[in-house]
């Protein structure tokens, strides 16, 4: 393990310069450059914020989970776990086919293979950290003073980045083998989605499970936070909405479980490696 | 492992392949989805194994170019990708020392949408080279590409010549221990070769490792110190460049002689055939000088045409002829023995006629021979093989390319 991360080392010029492939690419030719990065989060909190908090009600089923000094914004409530979903889900999305992409490569050149998806979720990173501006305006103009929450807000974004880059391996490992995988993906990022507790709040599943009276539900909570994005972007709106030192053991079992799922990922990612140039 | 890589150079060793054999599954109906995955659980997975590669052993020494020859798909590029790491060897192992950089991936990794300057950059580093390494050499890269002028446009907009000159100036430029090379002397326009030959010339002198598969013979047998010989994945021959390269010939020659007389039976399928037959044509054969049996010749060979015929009645001066047609039509040759005043009195019974050129003037290609006996007056045919017959003509020593003949002739500059 310790030599593979001595090859990714070795190796960071590459990794980089992928990296800046990909923001360039993406960016180029296009006149507002990154302002798109902006331009996304935006009109997403925009629509979300009438169609969930007004026709769907949410603003009202804020009104008893008050953030930061007993404010209510929905709209800062949604970016604050928005941005690290559209992260998460963005990453997947653009790694899941990135080996098979770059089969050219892969088939003629030896590099750590990692490297291709990892640079696609590095990508990412670096649009989610200019996404994040955004959400400073928006806290600031609220008066969410969230300064202080800085260093624990890095430390779950870096928790949150090792989940993904697991995931990213997995992804586009699969994706060479079974070129349907993308699509699997697509669908269980869209479940996955409504499981997180982004346009709703945490409360909202608390107050269903204790209010079923025919079923023992007081389980469900718990289960719902095992999800590890779920308990990820808890965390982001405990920092950011609440602005409070989140709980610990949150903090500990995000933390763990990104962590083991990483280094899980990896080995078998290496392991299986040589068979990737001989299957795209 | 750093043992081993210690103990081989101690001995000047570059690349060192120990009984390497990699073998791939072709699969039938290869599943590609989950849903075929699922579908097919029950069926048995049916692929062949195919072995690319069986039992290669050879070492390449320090300083050394080493040349892989072989058909196509006798796995040359495979053995290439194991030496460079991108496929694993199914058994065996391979020990390299040093740095080691393809000529395999030109423009590899290339983005269209990305300038040619940032591509430089991107390539390097795929290549395994620092920033500032290319840094250092990004001037002779754009110097050594002739792309001064388009360095800063999209590669997209790029031909594809100077797509590949670029690629090229960045691997060469990686500046390995061990150069790997396959197949890119032929590319780009004449000039450019003639740089790409002078450069990887000039890497052979500066002592470094060269590994090279091509066709060009030729060049190979210039370029390499030794070579090996792969056919169907097997070692065939290995040694000096030169007996590599003869004995290769030789294996090919053979083939196409064979090829040829192939050929030449369907070919006779095609010719039409017409007369009264009192006299008949029973077979064309052609020969060399040492009267042996052939069906492929050189340029300036002497080829010795021989009609077979067999006559069921008393012939009169009959007349004998033949053509020469090229493959695509061309009207060679036409000539008869009446033309050339040679009296026949009469033929009976079984016989045959030589048609002997002395050097054959014709270049390389495929050729159809006919064959007619006539009467006195020339307008009866007793039998007449239309392009029934055919012979090959490969380039010998005359490397003339242009035109249809080879006309003996000098030079000469005042």
């Amino acid at each position: 393990m310790i030599s593979n991360f001595k090859q990714l080392i070795e190796h960071r010029e590459l990794l980089f310069n992928l990296i800046s492939r990909e923001l360039k690419v993406k960016y180029k030719r296009s006149v507002f450059g990154f302002l798109w990065s902006f331009a996304n989060p935006l009109v997403l909190v925009a629509v979300y914020s009438i169609i969930a908090g007004k026709v769907m009600g949410m603003d009202n089923a804020l009104l008893s989970y008050p953030g930061y000094h007993g404010k209510t914004s929905f709209a800062v409530f949604l970016i604050s776990g928005l941005l690290a979903w559209n992260y998460f889900s963005n990453s997947l999305v653009m790694s899941v086919g990135s080996l098979v992409d770059s089969g050219g490569l892969v088939k003629k050149i030896y590099f750590p293979r990692e490297i291709i998806p990892f640079a696609s979720v590095l990508a990412n990173l670096v649009t989610f950290g200019i996404e994040l501006s955004v959400l400073f305006v928006f806290l600031t103009i609220f008066g969410f003073y969230f300064y202080p929450m800085i260093p624990v807000l890095i430390l779950i974004i870096i928790i949150e980045s090792f989940f993904i880059l697991g995931m990213s391996l997995l992804a586009s490992y699969s994706n060479v083998f079974f070129r349907d995988t993308k699509h699997l993906l697509n669908i269980m990022l869209m479940i996955w989605f409504w499981a997180c507790p982004i346009i709703y709040p945490f409360i909202k599943v608390e107050q269903l499970s204790t209010a079923a009276t025919h079923y023992n539900l007081s389980w469900v909570p718990f289960v719902y936070k095992l999800n590890p994005m779920a308990s990820i972007i808890l965390i982001y709106q405990r920092v950011l909405y609440f602005v409070e030192i989140p709980s610990l053991k949150l903090l500990a079992y995000t933390g763990i479980f990104s962590a083991v799922f990483f280094l899980i990922s990896y080995a078998f990612f290496k392991k299986q490696e040589e068979k990737i140039a001989g299957e795209i | 492992m750093f043992v081993t890589k210690n103990s081989a150079s101690e001995k000047g060793l570059a690349a060192q392949v120990k009984d390497v054999s990699k073998s791939f599954r072709l699969y039938r109906d290869r599943s590609r989805s989950f849903k075929e995955a699922a579908l097919r659980r029950q069926k048995k997975r049916s692929f062949e194994e195919f072995w690319a590669l069986k039992n290669v052993s050879f070492d390449v020494n320090e300083g050394e170019s080493f040349g892989i020859i072989g058909e196509n798909g006798s796995g040359k590029s495979t053995l290439l990708k194991i030496l460079t790491k991108v496929y694993t060897p199914t058994s065996g192992s391979i020990q390299t020392m040093g740095k080691i950089s393809g000529l395999l991936e030109l423009g590899a990794g290339f983005h269209p949408e990305l300038t040619g300057r940032e591509n430089v950059y991107l390539n390097g580093s795929i290549l395994g080279m620092k920033r500032k390494q290319i840094d250092m050499m990004f001037d002779e890269i754009v110097e050594f590409a002739e792309l001064e002028k388009f360095i800063d446009t999209p590669v997209k907009h790029y031909s594809s010549g100077m797509f590949i000159r670029l690629g090229f100036a960045v691997a060469i430029n990686v500046d390995p221990d061990i150069l790997v090379i396959d197949e890119v002397l032929a590319v780009g326009d004449e000039h450019f070769q003639h740089r790409c030959n002078q450069k990887i010339l000039e890497f052979k002198k500066s002592n470094k490792t060269i590994i090279i598969v091509s066709h060009a013979l030729e060049e190979m047998r210039n370029l390499c110190d030794r070579i090996l010989w792969l056919d169907n994945g097997k070692p065939q021959e290995l040694g000096k460049a030169a007996k590599v390269v003869d004995a290769y010939l030789d294996s090919i020659n053979k083939q196409e002689e064979e090829s040829a007389e192939h050929k030449a039976e369907k070919i006779g399928k095609y010719g039409r055939r017409w007369g009264s037959k009192e006299a008949e044509i029973t077979g064309v054969e052609f020969f060399d000088q040492d009267g042996k049996k052939k069906s492929r010749f050189k340029t300036t060979d002497s080829l010795r045409a021989r009609i077979y015929y067999k006559c069921h009645q008393e012939i009169d001066k009959p007349v004998f002829g033949v053509a020469i047609h090229r493959q695509d039509g061309a009207h060679i040759t036409g000539p008869n023995t009446k033309v050339a005043d040679i009296k026949i009195d009469k033929i009976k019974g079984e016989g045959y006629v030589d048609y002997t050129v002395k050097s054959l003037p014709l270049l390389k290609g495929g050729y159809l021979f006919s064959a007619a006996i006539y009467d006195h007056s020339c307008l009866h045919p007793y039998d007449h093989h239309d392009e029934m017959y055919f012979f090959e003509i490969e380039s010998g020593v005359i490397k003339e390319g242009f035109g249809i003949v080879h006309i003996p002739a000098s030079w000469s500059i005042k």
